[in-house]
């Protein structure tokens, strides 16, 4: 598997975690200072639209080497899309986005599916193959991309599985799966080609406070320990800052606030303190627009 | 009248791209046959989906078309005191175009329907995306083995659509009508063509099998990914191929048989 070791050519950087993490806010300047050899995704000025909507409409947003990025927004802000854009899935109408220094949109078929090999992608709804087992799931992407024989690829998958705790359940098919437990079982085939970069759509919908935990700590740990790059879309704001190196939050369009997780927490915006405390009132509104109550149920 | 107009054109134009669409997925199915020398059990999986599923219904189906084919034949042939010729009549009809056609039409409803589904659902469950994120092309991994098993299962089914049906006819003609065995076989022998009946059967029967799943994956792959737009596809599936089997069952007809 010598072909990918984008780690090797890595900057190194100061072992452990980033100092946001543990020194609360990073100095204005280290981050005014990044180095483009730290950033693995650069966004310029996206724009995108869907059935005429404009679901992005000028994005820019850096993706540190080594870091856990997360991106949250409220529902349907495009956190999804935003993902699909990056990996390629969805074109956008103007701008770049670049991975580890290619244009995405400018790749020929073979090109994006060699940079594919190095991303993994957790999706929303796991996406697992319905008519394989969970071991056959997660061997899925080792046997259609290594020669390995089958003794390795069997030790890998069961690592993959026992990190995530489901190495007992290798046998269930899909639908046998719990909505988390298939999470989880895509979370072990994303990583099972140990990419340098990982997506994560909403990780944590539908676990219970235990595998949580487990995932939270999961996730920092598989960054940390293979210094993998991490992007992590949730609306769980409280989890999500605990291993957040770096915060964007996105709505309308745009991005309304970056920063360390203290930074954005600081922030003097009524709209994101809204979001972060998950307030009712405030310039974020609940409910969709609507005629006014009293014509709708008296009129 | 212009906003008529308008529809009119922006309707045409979708066909068009989906049109343009579907082509562009039979290529890219043709492309991805050579990856399939790697995983011939991608393949045996589909011939067996598709196949060997449906030899049931497409034999049941031949022995009773078989039957009302030698009812019918004796009937009109012995008012021409030509109830001998029953087997000829009998095989020629199946061979040149009861058995491709019919075959094609329940393939469709049971193996075409099920593909669009299969399809549709995995693109609305996200696992195609799925495949693509993990840089496996759908396409040559999902679509491809069960295009070329619904090509090679497609002419076999055909042929004992046919072979069950003559033998149908047979029951009839011979055990219940008493028209002379001797001469049911020997006339058939004699008057069906491996050229004329039996190579023009199975090059329809091959163009449907084409015809028939490509339409099937089609739908699937370009499904709206919820569960009412795979619902439609399915259907949109099953007509369509019913549609174009009659239709180029026509049209090669009279390039075949026409002169
Ligand atoms: N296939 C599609 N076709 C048309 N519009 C779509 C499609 N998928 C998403 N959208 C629209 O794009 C917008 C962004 O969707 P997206 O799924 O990216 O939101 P999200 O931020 O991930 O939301 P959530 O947090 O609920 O998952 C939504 O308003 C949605 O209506
Ligand atoms: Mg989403």
């Amino acid at each position: 598997m010598g072909r990918r070791s984008p780690r090797a050519h890595r900057p190194s950087r100061s072992q452990g975690a980033s100092p946001a993490r543990h020194g609360g806010p990073a100095p204005a300047g280290r981050r005014a200072a990044r180095s483009d050899a730290e950033v693995l995704v650069r966004i310029r000025g996206l724009v995108f639209s869907r059935n005429g909507r404009r679901i992005f409409d000028g994005v820019d947003l850096d993706i540190r080497r080594g870091e856990v990025t997360a991106i949250m927004g409220p529902s349907g802000t495009g956190k999804t899309t935003l993902l699909k854009l990056i990996s390629g899935q969805l074109h956008p109408d103007a701008g770049t986005v670049e991975v580890d220094g290619k244009d995405v949109h400018a790749l020929s078929r073979g090109e994006l599916y060699r940079l594919r090999t190095r991303m993994g992608m957790l999706f929303q709804t796991g996406a697992l193959l319905t008519d394989l087992s969970v071991y056959d799931n997660v061997a899925y992407p080792l046997r259609e991309h290594t020669r390995l024989p089958e003794s390795m690829i069997r030790k890998l998958v069961l690592m993959k599985l026992e990190a995530v705790g489901l190495r007992g359940a290798r046998d269930l098919m899909p639908a046998e799966l719990s909505g988390g437990m298939a999470r989880r079982v895509a979370l072990a085939r994303a990583v099972a080609l140990d990419p340098m970069m990982i997506m994560y759509d909403e990780p944590f919908t539908g676990q219970d406070p235990i595998s949580m935990g487990v995932l939270i700590t999961l996730i920092r740990q598989l960054n940390d320990a293979s210094r993998l790059t991490s992007i992590v879309v949730s609306h769980d704001v409280k989890e999500t800052a605990s291993i957040a190196d770096y915060l964007y939050i996105i709505a309308n369009g745009r991005v309304m606030a970056r920063g360390t997780p203290a930074e954005v927490e600081a922030a003097q915006s009524a709209w994101v303190d809204q979001f972060m405390h998950g307030l009712p009132d405030g310039p974020v509104h609940f409910h969709y627009p609507a005629d006014r109550l009293d014509r709708d149920f008296l009129g | 009248m212009l906003d008529l107009l308008a529809q009119l054109g922006r309707s045409g134009l979708a066909a068009i791209e989906r049109l343009g669409r579907g082509h562009l997925l039979l290529l890219g199915m043709i492309g991805g046959l050579p990856s399939l020398v790697a995983r011939p059990r991608l393949l045996t999986a589909q011939i067996y989906n598709i196949g060997v599923l449906s030899v049931l219904i497409v034999t049941v189906s031949g022995l009773f078309v078989g039957m009302v084919l030698g009812l019918q034949g004796y009937y009109v042939l012995s008012q021409f005191g030509a109830a001998e010729s029953l087997g000829v009549m009998v095989a020629a009809s199946l061979v040149r175009e009861l058995g491709p056609v019919v075959t094609a039409l329940l393939v469709a409803g049971r193996a075409g329907s099920a593909l669009t589904a299969e399809i549709g659902l995995m693109k609305a469950t996200e696992q195609l995306s799925g495949l693509e994120m993990m840089a496996v092309d759908p396409v040559k991994r999902i679509l491809t083995p069960r295009f070329l098993g619904g090509l090679i299962a497609m002419p076999v089914l055909a042929a004992m659509f046919s072979a069950v049906g003559v033998l149908g006819g047979y029951f009839v003609g011979v055990g219940l009508l008493g028209v002379d065995d001797g001469a049911f076989w020997s006339q058939m022998q004699a008057k069906i063509d491996l050229h004329e009946d039996v190579i023009n059967g199975v090059i329809k029967s091959l163009v449907f099998g084409v015809v028939v799943t490509w339409i099937a994956l089609f739908q699937g792959y370009d499904a709206v990914p919820t569960s009412e737009g795979v619902s439609r596809a399915t259907t949109r599936a099953v007509v369509h191929s019913a549609l174009a089997v009659l239709g180029l069952d026509f049209v090669l007809t009279a390039l075949m048989f026409g002169d």
